[in-house]
C-alpha cells in the first residue's frame, strides 16, 4: 500500500519543482474544464495574464487587490514563524474596518484630512489588534486552541457587522440597503500615482512588509520569535518569555489585518458595507505558505495572487467566460499548489 | 524559490509574449452590461440580457458586452474601469447597489455614458431607469384576487425599499378591489437571488393555507413550489408560462429591450441627455404576461378593461382614498400620489400583513 515517509531534509531543486509542477499540473487541470465548455484555454490563460501584468493600467489594478494581501500575509508570517496559527485575519480585517469607519462616518466631513487619515489609520490597527489579542490571551493564560479561537471570532466580526449595517450605522438616505453614508473626502486615503487605484495604502504595506522582515530577522525580538517556533520548550528553558511574545506577535498580526481593513474601506470603497472583501484574510494564510513564510517572497506570491484575482476580473470581459469557470481556473490551481505542499516535507513510498 | 518565480516569469513571457491587448477598432458604440446575477438565472438578470440580445439584434451599429454576478462595491467599480479601459462608453448597471460605484466613476471618465437602473443618483453623463412596474403588478394582482378562494396570498420580496414595497401595494390595491377579503402576506428575504430563500418562504405560505404565491425576487424558485403544492402562482421579470402553464396566472414582465434600444439611437443621433426614465405599460417596457390555462373568459376581459384604461391614461393604480396597513388615510379622495412619494414608499396599504424593519 502508499504510505507517506517524512523527508529528512528538503533540498532546494525540490522547493522550486514541487510549486512548478503542481502549478502546472493545475493550469493543465483547469485547461480540461475550460476546454470542456468550448473555448480556447491557451487563448483564456493568455488573456489572464495580459489581464493581471500586460499593461501599466493593469498592472496597478493588480498592485490595488496585492496591497491588502500584502498587509495581512506580513504579519500573518511573523505568527506563524513561532507556530502560532492565526486563522482570525478575515475578523481583524473587518474589526479593522469597522474601527476606523467609525471615524470617517461620524466625525465632521469638514475634519482636516490629516486628522481624519490619522485617526482611521490608529482606529484600523486598534481594531485588528483587539481581535486577535482576545484569542492570544486565551491561548496564554488557559491554553485554548487558537485556531478554533481565532476562525470563531471571524464569524462575530462579520455579525457585528452586519449588527451596525443593517442598524444604526445603515445610511437613511440608501433606501434600506445596508450602506453606510459614503465617507467624505477628508476620510479618503490619497491616490500616489494619478489615473489608478493605488492609494498611500500600498506604501503601508510595502513598509509594513520591510518591518516584519527586519523585526525577525534583525531584532532580539525577532531571534526569540525564530527559536519559539522552533521548539517552545527550550525557549522557556532559555529564559524567553514565551507568553509575553505570543500576545506581542499576534496584536502585531492583528493590527496589521485590521490596517489592511482600514486601507480597503478609506483608499477602494469610500463606504462601509457588509461585503468589504474580507476573504483576502483567507487567501493570505495561502500567500503566507506558498512565500515559505519569507518576508520578501510575499512581495512576489502577493502580486501573483492580486494578478489571479484582478486578471479573473478582466478575462469575463475579454473572454466572455462565465463567472463559473473564473472561479474554477482559480480555485483548481490553488488547490493544486497547496495540496502539493504536502510532498515538500513528505514522500510517496510503496509497502507490501 | 527565487529561480522558481524567475522562471515562471519567463515560461510565461515565452508563451504570450507582452503583445498587449488589441481590440479592433470601428464605429460601433460598444455598450457593457452589468448584472448582479447569472445571465441565466430565469429572472431579473435574465430579463435585462434579452433587453441586451433585443438590442444588439434591432440596432446594427452597437456591439455589446456583459458581466455577471457582479459583486457591488469595490469589485462593481474595477470591472466598470476595465470596461473604459478597453473601449467602452457606454455602461448599463442593473442592480441599485452599483449605484455608488457607477456614480464614483462617472465622475472621472465625463465622456462615458452611465445609466443606472432603480436608482436615484445621477450626474451630467449618469441617467437613471426603470419601469412603472406597478401598472402590471396591480393587473395581475386583479387575476389572484378573482382567483383566490382561500383569499390568504403569499407576497415573496427581497428587500424592504421603495421599489418592492411598490409592487406588494400595487398588487394588493388590484387584488382588494375584486376581492375586499383578500390579505396579502410578506416575508423579506433579504436578497435578490437566493432561490433557497425564496423557495422555503413560498412553503411558509402554503403551509398558511396560501392559494397563490406571488415574487418580487429574481428567481423562479417560489413558482416551482406553488406548483408542486398544486396552488397558482404569479410570475414575475419574465414570462415562463411556457415552463408552468398550470400555474401561472399571469406574469409582469419587464422588456428592457426597449430602453436600451431608445437609448443607444439616442446616443448616436447625440441627443441623448441625462434623466430618469420612468416608463410604464404605454411605453412597452412592462407588460402582463401571457394568461394561464385556467383563468377565465370574465377575468381576463376584467383585466384588460382595466389594462386598457391605465394606457388611455384613465385610470390610476394610486388614486385616493387609499389607507396604509395602520388605518391612516395616505392619499384623500380625488387625489393621486405623486411620482416622488410613490419612489419613496415606505408604507403598506391597508390588506397587507407583514412590517417594513427599521424604517
Amino acid at each position: 500500500m502508499l504510505y507517506f515517509e517524512k523527508r529528512k531534509s528538503v533540498s532546494k531543486g525540490l522547493k522550486i519543482s514541487i510549486p512548478l509542477v503542481s502549478l502546472i499540473i493545475g493550469v493543465l487541470f483547469g485547461a480540461l474544464a475550460i476546454a470542456i465548455v468550448g473555448i480556447n484555454p491557451y487563448d483564456v490563460y493568455k488573456s489572464l495574464f495580459l489581464s493581471a501584468f500586460g499593461s501599466w493600467y493593469v498592472f496597478s489594478e493588480t498592485l490595488v487587490s496585492a496591497t491588502p494581501l500584502l498587509l495581512i500575509t506580513a504579519g500573518l508570517i511573523l505568527v506563524f514563524k513561532m507556530g502560532v496559527w492565526n486563522i482570525g485575519a478575515y475578523g481583524q480585517y473587518i474589526m479593522g474596518a469597522i474601527f476606523s469607519s467609525y471615524f470617517a462616518i461620524f466625525l465632521p466631513p469638514d475634519t482636516s484630512k490629516p486628522l481624519m487619515l490619522l485617526l482611521m489609520f490608529f482606529g484600523g490597527l486598534i481594531g485588528g489588534a483587539i481581535w486577535a489579542i482576545i484569542p492570544a490571551i486565551l491561548k496564554v493564560f488557559w491554553e485554548v486552541n487558537e485556531v478554533i479561537t481565532t476562525l470563531l471570532l471571524n464569524y462575530i466580526a462579520l455579525y457585528v457587522l452586519k449588527f451596525l449595517m443593517y442598524g444604526s450605522w445603515r445610511n437613511p438616505t440608501s433606501y434600506g440597503f445596508p450602506l453606510s453614508k459614503p465617507f467624505p473626502d477628508s476620510a479618503q486615503l490619497p491616490i500616489i500615482f494619478s489615473h489608478t487605484r493605488i492609494t498611500l495604502g500600498f506604501v503601508f504595506a510595502v513598509i509594513a512588509v520591510l518591518l516584519i522582515w527586519f523585526l525577525i530577522s534583525k531584532t532580539k525580538f525577532g531571534y526569540e520569535v525564530r527559536v519559539i517556533g522552533d521548539n517552545p520548550t527550550a525557549a522557556k528553558y532559555a529564559g524567553i518569555n514565551v507568553n509575553k511574545n505570543i500576545i506581542i506577535a499576534m496584536a502585531i498580526s492583528g493590527a496589521l489585518a485590521g490596517l489592511a481593513g482600514m486601507v480597503q474601506v478609506s483608499g477602494i470603497i469610500h463606504f462601509l458595507q457588509v461585503k468589504i472583501n474580507a476573504n483576502y484574510g483567507y487567501t493570505s494564510i495561502i500567500v503566507a505558505w506558498i512565500s515559505y513564510l519569507n518576508p520578501v517572497m510575499c512581495f512576489i506570491t502577493s502580486v501573483l495572487f492580486g494578478g489571479l484575482e484582478s486578471g479573473g476580473y478582466s478575462i469575463q470581459i475579454s473572454m466572455r467566460v462565465s463567472y463559473g469557470i473564473v472561479g474554477l481556473i482559480e480555485s483548481i490551481a490553488l488547490f493544486s499548489i497547496v495540496g502539493a505542499q504536502i510532498f515538500l516535507n513528505y514522500k510517496l513510498r510503496w509497502r507490501k | 524559490m527565487k529561480q522558481f518565480f524567475g522562471l515562471l516569469l519567463v515560461v510565461f513571457i515565452v508563451l504570450f509574449g507582452f503583445s498587449g491587448i488589441s481590440n479592433a477598432t470601428d464605429n460601433k458604440i460598444k455598450a457593457a452590461f452589468l448584472y448582479v446575477g447569472p445571465h441565466n438565472d430565469g429572472g431579473w438578470s435574465q430579463s435585462h440580457d434579452e433587453g441586451r440580445i433585443y438590442l444588439q439584434k434591432h440596432v446594427p451599429y452597437v456591439d455589446t458586452a456583459y458581466s455577471e454576478t457582479v459583486p457591488e462595491g469595490a469589485p462593481c467599480e474595477k470591472i466598470i474601469r476595465d470596461y473604459i479601459h478597453k473601449g467602452y462608453k457606454v455602461i448599463f448597471g442593473t442592480s441599485f447597489g452599483f449605484m455608488d460605484s457607477m456614480y464614483n466613476v462617472a465622475k472621472d471618465y465625463p465622456d462615458v455614458i452611465f445609466e443606472h437602473c432603480s436608482g436615484y443618483k445621477t450626474r451630467k453623463n449618469m441617467g437613471t431607469y426603470f419601469g412603472r412596474m406597478y401598472q402590471a403588478d396591480y393587473l395581475s394582482g386583479i387575476v389572484a384576487g378573482m382567483m383566490t378562494k382561500t383569499n390568504y396570498i403569499g407576497f415573496v420580496a427581497p428587500f424592504p425599499i421603495p421599489e418592492v414595497i411598490r409592487e406588494i401595494n400595487s398588487f394588493t390595491i388590484g387584488a382588494r378591489e375584486v376581492n375586499p377579503k383578500v390579505e396579502v402576506h410578506v416575508i423579506w428575504t433579504n436578497s435578490w437571488f437566493n432561490p433557497v430563500k425564496e423557495r422555503s418562504a413560498a412553503n411558509t405560505f402554503i403551509a398558511n393555507k396560501a392559494d397563490i404565491i406571488a415574487s418580487g425576487c429574481d428567481s423562479p424558485a417560489s413558482i416551482e413550489g406553488a406548483k408542486k403544492a398544486h396552488i397558482y402562482a404569479i410570475g414575475y421579470d419574465r414570462d415562463n408560462h411556457d415552463k408552468f402553464p398550470k400555474t401561472i396566472l399571469t406574469s409582469r414582465i419587464w422588456h428592457w429591450g426597449v430602453f436600451y434600444t431608445k437609448a443607444i439611437e439616442e446616443i448616436k443621433k447625440g441627443t441623448w441627455k441625462s434623466e430618469q426614465y420612468w416608463g410604464g405599460l404605454k411605453d412597452g417596457i412592462v407588460s402582463l404576461g401571457k394568461f394561464g390555462d385556467t383563468v377565465p373568459e370574465k377575468v381576463k376581459k376584467y383585466v384588460l378593461k382595466r389594462q386598457k384604461e391605465i394606457i388611455d391614461g384613465k385610470f390610476k393604480v394610486f388614486a385616493g382614498p387609499i389607507y396604509d396597513n395602520k388605518g391612516k388615510l395616505r392619499v384623500k379622495k380625488g387625489e393621486e400620489l405623486s411620482d416622488k412619494d410613490k419612489l419613496s414608499m415606505q408604507w403598506f396599504v391597508k390588506g397587507v400583513v407583514g412590517t417594513i424593519p427599521n424604517k
